[in-house]
Parts: C-alpha cells; structure tokens; sequence
C-alpha cells in the first residue's frame, strides 16, 4: 500500500510535538476522512485544501482519501496543516517541515500557529522548513534555518521559494520612551534598580500621583531584547514585538486570560515574558489570580494541567504592581483625609500583604511633591549592570539578581560581617520571614552594583531594607 | 416521473454481463432501487447517479446508503447473499463502484464507457 508521509507540528505551551501526517488511498465511494483527534479546525482544512488544488488545476484523487495525524493521542488545533496537506497530494513525501495556512485561490499565509510552530521546532533543533514568506526579523532569530517559503501553492509544484517580507524601517527606536518626563527622582530610582536586577515592584500612592506613568516607562531603560529571549516568545505567543513587551493588564482579567487557558492560548504572563508585566489597581484583581501569581513569580513559568495535559509556559516578566493605599485613595494624603474605616483599610491592605506583597521585592510609596532630579545616563547603567550580572552567574543558570535561587542567595551574596549583623538585626526586629531576607539580600546586591561598589556597604542595605517599609506604615496610620 | 436514460443504459450493460434483470424502478416505503438484478444466487442492488458537471459519486452520501440497505433489506427479508453497487455516471462515462458497504469503502472501481 502506498503511503505518503509528511511531517508538521503543534506546541504544547512551549513544546514542540512532531505531527506525521500520513496519506494512504482505498477503493470506495469519493470520500475525504481524517483520523487522529483532529479538531474542527483541521477538519476545515479539508475544503481549503481541496479549492487550493483546484487552483492549480488538480483535484483531489478519486476515491476514498484517508489521512492520519500521529501521534493519534494529541488533540489536533489551528489552521496550519494546510501546506502540509497539499504537500503530500501534489508532491508526494517531504523530509522537511511543513506548516501553513492556505486560502481558497491557492495563497499560503502564516497562522500566529504555525509562527509558533516554526519558532518552537527550530528550538528543538528542527532546520529544514517549508513555509509562507516569514519576516526579515523573524528569519534573522534563525539564521541556521533553511527555509522554503511559498507565496503561492504552484511554487510547490515549480520549486521557486520566495524572498522574505522585508521589515517597515525605523521601528526600532519607537515605543522607547526613557524616564525623562517623570517627575521625582525617588521614583526613577525605584525604576532603574528594578530594571537593573529585575526585581519585582508593588508603586503604592494616592490617585494622580504617576504611579501608572512610571509602570509604562520601565521596558524603555532595559536593554533591548536579545534574539534566544524573541525566539523563546515567539514560540511560546507567536507574536515578535520591536523592543520588549510591556503588557498593561486589567483588573477584570479572567485567570485562563492572565494565565493561559487548556485550549492552548497563552495568557498575559507569558505575552509579558522577559517584559514588564503593568497590574494596575493590584488589590482590586480576582482572588484567584492573586494567589495564581504566586507560584508564577517563584517558578518563572506557568505550570498548567488541563485534563490530561500538562503544559508548560514561559512566564519571566517583572511584575510592576501599582495601589492606592486604601478605597478612597487618600491615606497618607498630605492634605486630603481617608475618608475609610479602619475595617475596609486594613481589609485592602490585607489584599496586599501576605504571600503575594512578600514575594514583591520592593514597596515603594510614590509621593506627589518629590524633588525632581535628573538620574543620569540611566539606560548605560542598566546595561552595565545586566552585563555584570549575567557574567558573574551565567554559569550558574540565571542572568539577574533577582532571579537567584532563595536556597542559594547565602552563598551566593556575601556580605561583609558588619552589615550581616546590621541585617540579622533588622530582620529580627521587624519580624520579616526568611524569603523577605533573601529579597533584602538580592536587592542590596543591585544597588551596590548600580553604585558601582564590589562590596554591598551598609548604606546598600539600608535602602534595600527601606523598600520593605511601606505597608507596616500605611497601617500605622490606621487609628 | 420518467426514468433516466442512464438507468435503461446502466440495466442494459448489467444484461449484457450476464446479469438477470428482475425489477426496476422498485419502490419502498423506505425509498426507491433503481435497479434490481442478479447473478448465480446474488442479488444486486443498483443504485444510478448522473450528474452533469461534476462526479456523481459525490452525491451518495451515509444517508442514502443507509436508505438503500434498507430497502435491500425489505426486499429480500434479510436472507440470501446480496450486495449494493453504485453507478456514478457522467456524460462520458460511468465509475462502477462494486460491492458498497455503508462506511463507503466498496470491493472493486471499474470505469465504464457506456455511450
């Protein structure tokens, strides 16, 4: 019996899942089945596939057709074996990869999936692909790739391959706004060590003070993305932004659209991998994806099981979380009185502290009248100290600060015996918990580094503990 | 309702290969065959189809397969070897599928050029 076989794929979170279409023929009433748990939306590729041959004056051969997708166990999805498909009628076996979607009148064009599809298997050491024009940006992530892309179907049966879809010039400076326009030297402080050790950010303040402004801000001092991080997110999103993502979230977010839902799709966290993740109004968000983020933020990933799948994403974002100190907004206020009771605050404030606030390596309180100085040339020092960093613990696994492992944050930060006296006492005083230390420990690391020290000094440390201090005062201010 | 050429054609050829004509144009509560024959102790029950523009075959889907066995089933009690075959007919020509079953699949396709 004859057999044609030609290969595609799916991702699975971030993994790659060879598919082997194959296509066999029977006696038998003109019939077209497709086997192997395949969704409605393969089975619409059926009348796709049989119009696109059309335009190329072929038609499907009579008789009953039988195709299978193995590994048969693995729900089928999305429109990108189309390519696959007509692969195998017009050309017969393939040894490369397939994907693409393909219109009636016989043009091939690239799904979100199939970009995925064809970021993932080229992680996993796949080379040889047939495919719709991809972008100049996307094939230079690829530059051991060996593409075959077709604009139309009758380049499968001619053997031309197409050039890429060149890139709109000058997007690569757009939507990199520094930290010129804020306002408060305080705050563009707070931003630049973020962005330096990657350290998560909880702005608290009252309403109108920029805390949103600066969340917006923080992609643009970080260093732009390098081409392992854009492949990794197209992958895993099959989107490609210019510089690095920053994702603003709502508070109405559902959890299977802030983290990904069992179809498949990513969520927000993953859009937001190696970015900024913006949640405004932090204690408004649903219960669930309060206590959700909390193994997201310590696992860098979403781990997901769905039924009988598990699932992998990729979830490295900075979290920049932004809060009013209370319902009305106006504790703290200078001026302005909360007009709150002291139930409904510290009901808001317990939305923040616990787990979550605690896994948040700085609180900082943003405060209307701050002086405004310039923080010079805070791109440059961002940079350098991402450089410095990611030689330090490369070979370690992880490139930041904050990234460093609780269990390993001891050894790995040393700290000379005055300040660790200095920090044992604090700790003990204000009761923090051993993850707040290793937090004090990581962030004291950073600024020293911005500073340039090779020591962490006293003064290092007492700013990093400073950042811990916001919460504990808003409740003070509780009658 | 006046019966298609292609029927009198398709019963004609079935004749010709030694095939006994029994019956034509058979009606059931169930539906119509088209035509009845037999050879040795087989029933045969055909089932026509002529389209103009595009593969006749086409046209026979699960339903009126289903609707055929049935009325192969009225028609011999559910005893005695019978099979359906279908001929799909065009204006060049006509595919015999031989042997049908209800999943579509059939024994043998032979094309025949009838007129």
């Amino acid at each position: 019996m004859d057999v044609v076989k030609v290969w595609s794929g799916l991702t699975f979170g971030d993994r790659f899942v060879p598919v082997e279409i194959q296509i066999t023929y029977g006696a038998g009433l003109p019939a077209f089945h497709m086997v192997g748990m395949v969704s409605e939306s393969v089975e619409e590729s059926k009348e796709r596939v049989r119009y696109a041959l059309k335009s190329v004056g072929k038609s499907i051969p009579q008789g009953r057709v039988m195709v299978a997708f193995l590994p048969s166990e693995v729900t089928k999805s999305g429109a990108h074996f189309d390519l696959a498909l007509l692969h195998g009628f017009l050309k017969g076996n393939s040894e490369r990869l397939i994907v693409g979607e393909v219109a009636l009148d016989g043009t091939v064009r690239a799904t979100v999936q199939s970009l995925r599809v064809i970021a993932a298997a080229y992680n996993s050491g796949t080379k040889k692909f047939i495919c719709p024009r991809l972008p100049e940006s996307v094939l230079k992530l690829m530059p051991d790739g060996d593409f075959f892309m077709v604009e139309h179907v009758s380049q499968l049966l001619s053997g031309e391959t197409s050039t890429a879809v060149e890139d709109e010039g000058g997007t690569e400076c757009q939507g990199r706004i520094g930290l010129n326009d804020v306002k408060g030297s305080g705050i563009k402080r707070v931003a630049m060590i973020a962005a330096a050790g990657w350290h998560h950010v909880l702005l608290m303040g009252n309403p109108g003070v920029g805390k949103s402004m600066v969340a917006e801000r923080m992609v643009g001092i970080m260093p732009s993305m390098s081409n392992s991080e854009k492949l990794d997110l197209l992958a895993s999103t099959g989107t490609l932004p210019d510089h690095r993502p920053a994702r603003f979230t709502s508070w109405n977010s559902t959890p299977a659209g802030f983290f990904g839902s069992a179809k498949g799709t990513p969520g927000e966290v993953t859009f937001a991998h190696r970015g900024v993740l913006i949640m405004d109004e932090f204690p408004q968000y649903r219960k669930d994806i309060l206590e959700g983020l909390r193994t997201v933020l310590d696992c860098r990933a979403v781990l997901a099981s769905y039924g009988s799948q598990r699932l992998t994403w990729p979830a490295d974002f900075l979290l920049v979380a932004t809060s009013n100190p209370c319902p009305c907004g106006y504790l703290g206020h200078p001026k302005k009185v909360c007009k709150d009771s002291p139930t409904s605050v510290m009901r808001y404030l317990g939305r923040l502290s616990g787990p979550v606030a605690d896994r948040i390596d700085m609180h900082y309180w943003v405060k209307a009248d701050e002086p405004n100085e310039d923080v010079k040339a805070v791109e440059e020092r961002v940079c350098n100290v991402w450089e410095l960093q990611k030689s330090r613990w490369e070979s370690e696994g992880f490139i930041h600060a904050g990234h460093i492992p609780g269990e390993r944050v001891d050894e790995l930060v040393e700290v000379g015996s005055s300040v660790r006296k200095l920090l044992d006492d604090s700790v003990e005083k204000a009761g923090l918990s051993r993850r707040e230390r290793h937090k004090i420990l990581r962030l004291s690391r950073t600024i020293a580094d911005l500073e340039g020290a090779h020591d962490i000094g006293i003064n290092h440390l007492i700013e990093a503990i400073s950042y811990r201090q916001v919460i504990p005062w808003l409740r003070s201010l509780v009658p | 309702m006046s019966r298609h050429f292609s029927e009198d054609k398709v019963a004609s050829f079935l004749a010709s290969q030694k095939y006994r004509i029994l019956d034509q144009n058979v009606i059931f509560p169930t539906g119509e065959i088209d035509i009845v024959a037999s050879k040795g102790r087989m029933l045969v029950f055909v089932e026509v189809r002529y389209r103009k523009n595009f593969d006749a075959a086409e046209t026979v889907d699960l339903k009126k397969l289903e609707r055929i066995m049935q009325c192969a089933y009225l028609y011999t009690g559910g005893e005695g070897s019978y099979r359906v075959d279908v001929f799909a007919c065009g204006p060049k020509g006509c595919h015999w599928y031989k042997g049908v079953r209800l999943d579509g699949c059939c024994e043998s396709v032979e094309w025949l050029n009838l007129w």
